[in-house]
């Protein structure tokens, strides 16, 4: 019995962890240091229907418990990634996500249109990128924009959808159930919360986009608050994402209520990270005897839903 | 490239702020460039440091540090016997090009040249700083076929001025240059360079986070485009980078 597998509804992985977009690139780095197949999947950097640049730096920060980051979505491009990156980390014998972003619905439909035939385990449509100024976040904020762009995505490309979500607003519940309604089937939860570094030398914002993202443990408890929110509110699965470093904190996760787990700023600190929590999980679940569909949601019990 | 522990087998002051840490590390130690550089814990902070590995013999690597900031203090009052994570050796390091090399390393720059300097054997490597007391290369046992010289802007050891003014002074053709230090100096450099008909390379320093080429946290950009300065780097052609 495979204690781990981690069940998204539309797949089966043989264990919840992924890496989180944008912290992993499209793995090769990673793949130098560990076997990407031991992985439940691979999240990709974002893709973007054309190439874009970027902001200009400095584009990172370090915080207390994590850091802002503000790398606005470089990335090669549609045509770049079906070229060079897709090819490859097909190669790997892990399933994968492409995470996809733009300034306008059309954009977003456009990659998955290209995506669509694409051997790949699904789409994570970035609505809640925090340093771009069109786009990204203001789509994610917007029930009714979220309805509006997955449905439209959904009709050119069958392909699963997962809908990452932002923290950056008052109630996660609205944006969670547009996506649903419009036949996502999943949600990531949570992108990064807005945030600022000065920088008191220069008396200037730090940051060359000034505002960057925030990440690390210190938003863990936010997203483990929305992720608990969220799983009261949709009957789609959700991965959990936003400060998870330890087998503890993957733990807390599951038991919110996330089906599967992204780890982003945790491999900084330590490259090899994710394949610890992969050890980590498995050890703690036969100590335990249980298994991670066991876990999900546990800490909902006896209260109504 | 590995990712292990390293332990600190020793932890030396050079001047008021700078350090020099010697860390058992064999895997990297074995086949690190000049230029190549480490990313390396830091208890209790969230992201790594990178530091180049200034001297590396079989077993163990050679960082020098400056404090600057928190991550810095507290490798500073690190202790021997402790053990650290550490991801190395990443980036591309330098590679020699035809003529007499000649190292330029301005302050704790001169860091990023001192591997090169024992690899290449026979060169010349000039330090620069604010003043004496700010020199710590000799603390370095280089070998013999490195000529080392000095500059220092208040005239109290060698020439007297910075290494932009040095250069202007002494860059003749059959010279190659290798040169790492703050912004001002390698731009004032790389103008020189381009003047005179003389190729180069320089160490560049950006904030990192993944230390791999993963994250595009560290990009500078350069004539071809965006560059990230842990894998397409951190040494680029003289001519390639564009300063602000
Ligand atoms: C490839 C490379 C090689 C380097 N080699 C050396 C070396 O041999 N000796 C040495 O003393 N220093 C070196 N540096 C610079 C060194 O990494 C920084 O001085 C150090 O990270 C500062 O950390 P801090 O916590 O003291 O400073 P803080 O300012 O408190 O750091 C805050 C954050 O900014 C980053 N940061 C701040 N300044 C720099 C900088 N100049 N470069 C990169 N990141 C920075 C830190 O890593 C940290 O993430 C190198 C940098 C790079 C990119
Ligand atoms: C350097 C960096 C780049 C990121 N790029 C993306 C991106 O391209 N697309 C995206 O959806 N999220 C991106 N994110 C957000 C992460 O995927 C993740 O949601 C967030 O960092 C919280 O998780 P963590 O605390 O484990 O890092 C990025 C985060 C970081 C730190
Ligand atoms: S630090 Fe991540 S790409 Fe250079």
């Amino acid at each position: 019995m495979n204690r781990a597998a981690a069940d998204l509804g539309f797949a089966r992985l043989k264990n919840p962890f992924m890496p989180a977009s944008g912290c992993f690139g499209w793995g090769r780095e990673y793949s130098r240091l560990f076997a990407l197949d031991t992985l439940g999947a691979v999240v990709t950097k974002a893709v973007t229907p054309e190439p874009r640049r970027g902001n200009p730096g400095p584009r990172l920060a370090e915080t207390p418990a994590g850091m802002l980051n503000a790398i606005g979505l470089e990335n090669s491009g549609l045509e770049g990634a079906l070229r060079d990156d897709l090819p490859w980390l097909q190669g790997q014998g892990v399933p994968i996500l492409v995470n996809v972003a733009g300034r306008t619905p059309e954009e977003y439909a456009r990659v998955a249109e290209a995506l669509a035939d694409q051997d790949l385990l699904g789409l994570e449509l970035n609505l809640s990128c925090p340093n771009v100024r069109e786009g990204g976040i203001a789509f994610g904020v917007d029930p009714d924009l979220v309805y509006a762009l997955v449905s439209r995505v959904g009709e050119v490309c069958p392909l699963p959808l997962v809908v990452k979500l932002t923290p950056n607003l008052a109630d996660i519940v609205e944006p969670a159930l547009a996506a649903q309604a419009a036949g996502a089937r999943a949600l990531t939860l949570i992108n990064t919360l807005r945030g600022l570094a000065i920088d008191s030398k220069k008396r200037r914002p730090l940051l060359g986009n000034i505002s960057g993202g925030l990440s690390g443990p210190a938003i863990k408890p936010v997203a483990l608050y929305q992720v608990w929110q969220a799983y009261r509110a949709v009957s789609i699965p959700i991965i959990g994402c936003g400060g998870i470093a330890g087998v503890e904190d993957a733990l807390e996760f599951l038991l919110a209520g996330a089906a599967a787990l992204q780890v982003g700023s945790a491999a900084f600190a330590n490259p090899l990270v994710l394949p610890q929590l992969v050890r980590g999980l498995a050890d703690w679940l036969v100590t335990n005897d249980t298994t991670v569909s066991e876990l999900v949601g546990e800490a909902h019990r006896g209260r109504e839903v | 490239m590995i990712e292990t522990r390293a332990l600190v087998l020793d932890n030396l002051p050079l001047t008021e702020d700078i350090f020099k840490l010697h860390l058992l590390v064999p895997e990297i130690a074995a086949g690190v460039r000049g230029g190549q550089f480490v990313h390396l814990e830091v208890p209790g902070f969230s992201l790594r440091r990178p530091f180049t590995v200034a001297d590396a013999d079989e077993q163990s690597i050679t960082l020098v540090i400056r404090r600057l900031g928190a991550g810095t203090a507290a490798l500073a009052g690190i202790e021997r016997g402790s053990s650290l994570a550490i991801l190395g050796p990443l980036g591309r390091g330098f590679t020699p090009e035809k003529g007499r090399p000649l190292l330029l390393g301005g302050g704790i720059g001169a860091a990023a040249l001192t591997l090169l300097a024992r690899q290449l054997g026979e060169c010349t490597f000039v330090m620069g700083g604010p003043n004496a007391r700010e020199l710590w290369l000799e603390t370095l046992a280089l070998p013999p076929g490195v000529g080392v010289g000095w500059a220092t802007e208040d005239g109290s050891r060698g020439f007297a001025g910075n290494l932009v003014q040095y250069a202007a002074a002494n860059l003749v053709p059959g010279l190659w240059v290798a040169a790492c230090g703050p912004e001002p100096m390698l731009s004032g450099l790389q103008a020189l360079l381009r003047e005179r008909g003389l190729a180069g390379q320089f160490a560049l320093e950006a904030r990192m986070a993944c230390g791999l080429g993963a994250c595009n946290g560290c990009v500078v950009p350069t004539r071809q485009g965006n560059a990230r300065v842990c894998r397409d780097g951190p040494v680029f052609a003289a001519q390639e980078v564009v300063f602000p």
